[in-house]
């Protein structure tokens, strides 16, 4: 099935020609016309754009030449991307009229190297919680009673039911791991500025990381390249050039070691548990070596996060939430105006747990090259799970994801396989910084020798 | 075939084809394309299995290296003890090649270039493949695909180009010798921007195989070491006439470069070309910094007096059409270049092949001199080329006058001191600009194929200076001669650590 292709390898039918890319785009078109109103990912459908940059990639390879390594691959974005003409909303109703007057660098990088937007894809409001209004929640394709993962849900539902080669998302305390692992995903939140975030909505300035949804980790690999890199106009991204994951995917694992705390493992559901026990056995027969560490206590850190999230927040939107509050959602509204009352001094107390963690991890993780890590503590939850769910389970929700995100490093996500509900369960695979391009090819490695990745949800062939 | 290709390839050639060719030309040419499909495909050897790695992070803080290797030489030679950085325009078997572009993506050479063989063989370990410039197209160190190379002396300056990689390793320590490709200043820049010493020698006294070519006229490898001793010693190693390099000849005898580097600089005859002193050649600090050097030997005893060589302020335009037509005729033959044919270089060839449709991946700068290349073709054919050779030859006889009377010529290496890196987002013409005009003194030479090497003579404004020297054909030794004199008599720290 077409829509069910690897990126890359759709983009190598395309630079060949064996593929017309409006013939390609007008299938996903249609697809999202007849399965969206059902899975509501999509906020906005570019149509038009879509069509017109195809129509380009089709009269160029023509003329003989290719776009770029995305020459006329379909592709959708988080909404939280600015694009001229185009409504930004960040998931915020009040935003639902936001149109852009710029284009984000992340967005002239895709549409540069051949890209075809399909549209934007549906977020929780302000990249936070909550999906609004209630009832657009993005649908989970393998099983309509499962979350669909926050805040990228809609970039995450997109590409496992096919909809899309692949989504360019943000993550702040899991906002890509998550929804990556409960539809099956390989997501990969890079390293702090690793991505330039300039035209990306913000949420939390210290926190965002821009990064990759697709179904595979050398899908991932080609958005990363072409992504990522020093961006002038992000003064806050890393003065280095783009990555070169796609490259060196394939190089055996050899030299490479891999390591975790059975600490950090003590009250994991064992179904969790096992998945993590049996990525470490597939990377140990790869020839990776492994090593057992001692982190720093994770205990407090999801609090922590919280409270630098708040803050940052309530900077972002100290305008907007003071002029339009009654418009805000329950769940933003209230991150916010936390974020407002924290006194000086229990921000300054989060931001140094934050240092104190960030240095020890470092340290720690000195003689590895990835840390393997659950995404979630528990099996997948439900949708009625996490309407109920009390403050102290939301921030064990995040144990693992925002600790990641606290310290700035790189992580990737990808499926190991489904717990005893049928649901996919994901694992993390984190870095030290500058490591994307090894973490792709350990992903990949271990996709080479299995095939969760490659299940498809049957409900949406 | 399909007539729509074939009348898309007339129409390429300007052809119309009458009724009677349009009848018979599908069944002749695809008789002779029957013929290729015959043709046994290339041999591809397996490479041997060396090991190497990519630069870990912080592992390489000024990006100088695509490749990390650690592949030891013979127990016994010259350069026993040393370790080489090799640009990634030379071929090392096993370990990845890319020549600045993602075009090589997964070409491994399955055969070492000769060069490499004798650098072994005299000792020397094999430390890595450095970065260079997008198919060597610009002299300033920022289009490669691995990023930009940052200058050791300020990391937001260029290192020049486009052998940058091989000039930051030799200048940070992380090699001790390193070899460069040159066709218009491309050790000559990145060594005096860097700080340390480079050779282009006399045309035809490396053999350049194995080696990624641009135009076979132009085509120079050479040393690049801290000092001209041993840019000497390593010239020894590497010279010597291979009957498989079209551009050899026999008749270049070798001389004991290590002994020049200690002959006296008292009688050194040096004559400072007022051209390449001009605006545009030289800024005031720089030219300041050469004089002053100058008057340094001249304190030593060397005899240093001034020339005129007029048709030096034309050498860049005269060697100009030979390097733009040379680079895309260069590509048309996938990068191997006619009449080359070594098997490890056809295998190169394949992955550049259908380069055509992945211009959007060329550098910038590249994309400017290549569209140059093809208008000027369209208008005037190869005519400019040969034109440019012809000149070529006037502008040689000239520098062999001027070196009638003395030893070596003299100039600045480069007319200004190290640029800033250009923005991604500045203007094409700010970049281009960038990347040619460090080139202006250089690349007459490699059109004459005098030997030049450039020595570091000073700092000025805390960034290195490079003097150049000239010689006739054959002379290296008098290069070495100078370049050792004015190290005599320069103090060159070493520069700031950054990683």
């Amino acid at each position: 099935m077409l829509h069910y292709q690897g990126l890359a390898e759709t983009a190598d039918h395309l630079a060949c020609g064996d593929l017309r890319a409006v013939v390609l785009t007008e299938a996903l078109l249609d697809r999202i016309a007849r399965l969206d109103p059902q899975l509501r990912a999509f906020v906005t459908v570019t149509a038009d754009r879509a069509l017109d940059m195809a129509r380009r990639a089709d009269e160029a390879l023509a003329n003989g030449m290719r776009l770029g390594p995305m020459h006329g691959v379909p592709i959708a974005v988080k909404d939280l991307f600015d694009i001229a003409g185009v409504a930004n909303t960040a998931g915020m109703p009040i935003r639902s009229r936001a149109i852009a007057t710029q284009t984000a660098t992340v967005i002239r990088r895709l549409e540069a190297a051949g890209a075809v937007l399909l549209g934007t894809l549906r977020l929780s409001e302000g990249v936070f919680g909550e999906y609004l209004p209630p009832g657009s929640t993005p649908r989970n394709p393998w099983d309509a009673g499962l979350w669909p993962g926050a805040s990228s849900g809609g970039s995450a539902v997109a590409v496992a039911a096919g909809l899309c080669f692949g989504s360019i998302a943000s993550d702040t305390g899991g906002s890509i791991r998550m929804p990556s692992s409960v539809t099956g995903l390989t997501g990969l939140k890079p390293g702090w500025g690793r991505v330039s975030r300039h035209g990306v909505f913000e949420l939390a300035a210290s926190l965002d990381h821009v990064g990759p949804i697709a179904r595979s980790a050398r899908d991932a690999a080609l958005l990363m390249d072409v992504i990522s890199g020093d961006d002038p106009q992000d003064p806050t991204s890393l003065a280095l050039p783009a990555t070169r994951a796609l490259r060196d995917l394939g190089l055996p694992l050899r030299g490479l070691r891999f390591g975790f705390d059975p600490a950090w493992l003590e009250q994991v559901d064992p179904e969790v548990a096992a998945c993590h026990a049996g990525l470490c056995a597939d990377l140990a027969a790869e020839g990776a070596e492994r090593v057992e560490l001692r982190l720093p206590d994770w205990r407090g850190l999801a609090a922590a996060w919280y409270r630098i999230c708040a803050a940052q927040a309530a900077l972002a939107h100290r305008d907007s939430f003071a002029r339009h509050r009654d418009d805000y959602g329950q769940a933003l509204a209230g991150l916010i105006e936390q974020g407002a009352r924290l006194s000086a001094l229990d921000l300054q107390a989060a931001l140094q747990r934050r240092l104190d963690f960030t240095s020890r991890l470092i340290r720690a993780l000195a003689g590895v090259d990835a840390l393997v890590l659950p995404v979630f503590p528990f099996r997948a939850p439900r949708l009625s799970d996490v309407a109920a769910m009390d403050e102290a389970t939301i921030l064990d929700l995040h144990r693992f994801t925002c600790p990641v995100s606290l310290a700035g490093l790189p992580a990737i996500t990808f499926p190991t396989g489904f717990d005893s509900a049928g649901a996919p369960v994901g694992m993390q695979l984190i870095g030290l910084p500058q490591t994307e391009e090894v973490l792709l090819r350990l992903a990949h490695r271990y996709q080479c020798g299995t095939s969760h990745h490659e299940i498809h949800p049957a409900a949406w062939p | 075939m399909q007539s729509e290709d074939l009348l898309q390839a007339a129409a390429s050639l300007g052809m119309t084809l009458t009724p009677a060719e349009r009848e018979a030309m599908p069944a002749l040419v695809g008789r002779l394309m029957a013929g290729l499909s015959a043709l046994a495909p290339l041999p591809r050897p397996d490479a041997p299995i060396r090991s190497w790695s990519r630069p870990a992070r912080g592992e390489d803080p000024l990006n100088a290296f695509a490749a990390l290797t650690g592949i030891e030489g013979a127990a016994t030679g010259p350069l026993v003890g040393l370790r080489i950085a090799l640009k990634d325009t030379i071929a090392l078997a096993g370990v990845p090649m890319g020549n600045g572009t993602s075009l090589l993506d997964g070409f491994t050479p399955s055969e070492d270039a000769p060069v490499v063989t004798h650098l072994l063989a005299a000792g020397a370990r094999i430390v890595g493949k450095t970065n260079c410039e997008c198919l060597c197209a610009s002299g300033a160190s920022f289009t490669g695909v691995n990023g930009p190379v940052l200058n050791p002396w300020d990391p937001t300056r260029s290192a020049g180009g486009s052998s940058s990689g091989s000039a930051v390793a030799v200048a940070t320590g992380q090699a001790d010798l390193a070899v460069g490709g040159d066709q218009g200043g491309s050790i000559r820049v990145p060594a005096a921007l860097c700080g340390i010493v480079g050779l282009k020698p006399t045309f035809g006294r490396i053999p350049y195989l194995g080696v990624a070519t641009v135009d076979p006229s132009l085509d120079h490898i050479g040393p690049m070491a801290r000092t001209a001793r041993l840019a000497a010693r390593m010239l020894s190693v590497m010279a010597g006439h291979d009957p498989r390099d079209p551009r050899g000849s026999p008749d270049l005898p070798a001389a004991d470069w290590e002994a020049a580097c200690d002959l006296p600089a008292a009688g050194l005859r040096v004559a400072l070309v007022r051209e390449g002193m001009a605006p545009g050649r030289a800024t005031s600090e720089v030219a300041a910094a050469v004089r002053a050097a100058l008057d340094r030997l001249a304190g030593i005893g060397a005899e240093v007096r001034q020339i005129q060589v007029p048709l030096h302020a034309r050498g860049i335009d005269i060697w100009m059409p030979v390097i733009l037509y040379g680079t895309l005729a260069g590509l048309w033959t996938d990068g191997v270049g006619a009449g080359l044919t070594r098997d490890e270089m056809a295998t190169m060839g394949q992955h550049l092949s259908g380069w055509q449709a992945r211009g959007s991946e060329l550098s910038d700068v590249l994309r400017v001199l290549l569209l140059a290349a093809e208008v000027a073709r369209r208008k005037h054919g190869f005519t400019p080329y040969f034109q440019g050779h012809a000149e070529g030859r006037a502008l040689r006889a000239a520098y062999d006058a001027a070196l009638e009377e003395v030893d070596v010529l003299a100039m600045p290496t480069v007319a200004g001191l190290a640029g800033r890196l250009p923005d991604p987002e500045a203007s094409l013409q700010a970049r281009f600009d960038a990347a040619v005009e460090t080139t202006g003194n250089t690349a007459p030479f490699n059109l004459t194929g005098h030997p030049a090497i450039t020595v570091p003579c000073g700092l000025a404004d805390g960034l290195p200076v490079g003097l150049m020297f000239v010689a006739r054909h054959g002379d290296e030794a008098a290069l070495f001669r100078a370049a050792a004199a004015v190290e005599a008599v320069t103090q060159m720290p070493a520069p700031p650590s950054w990683g």
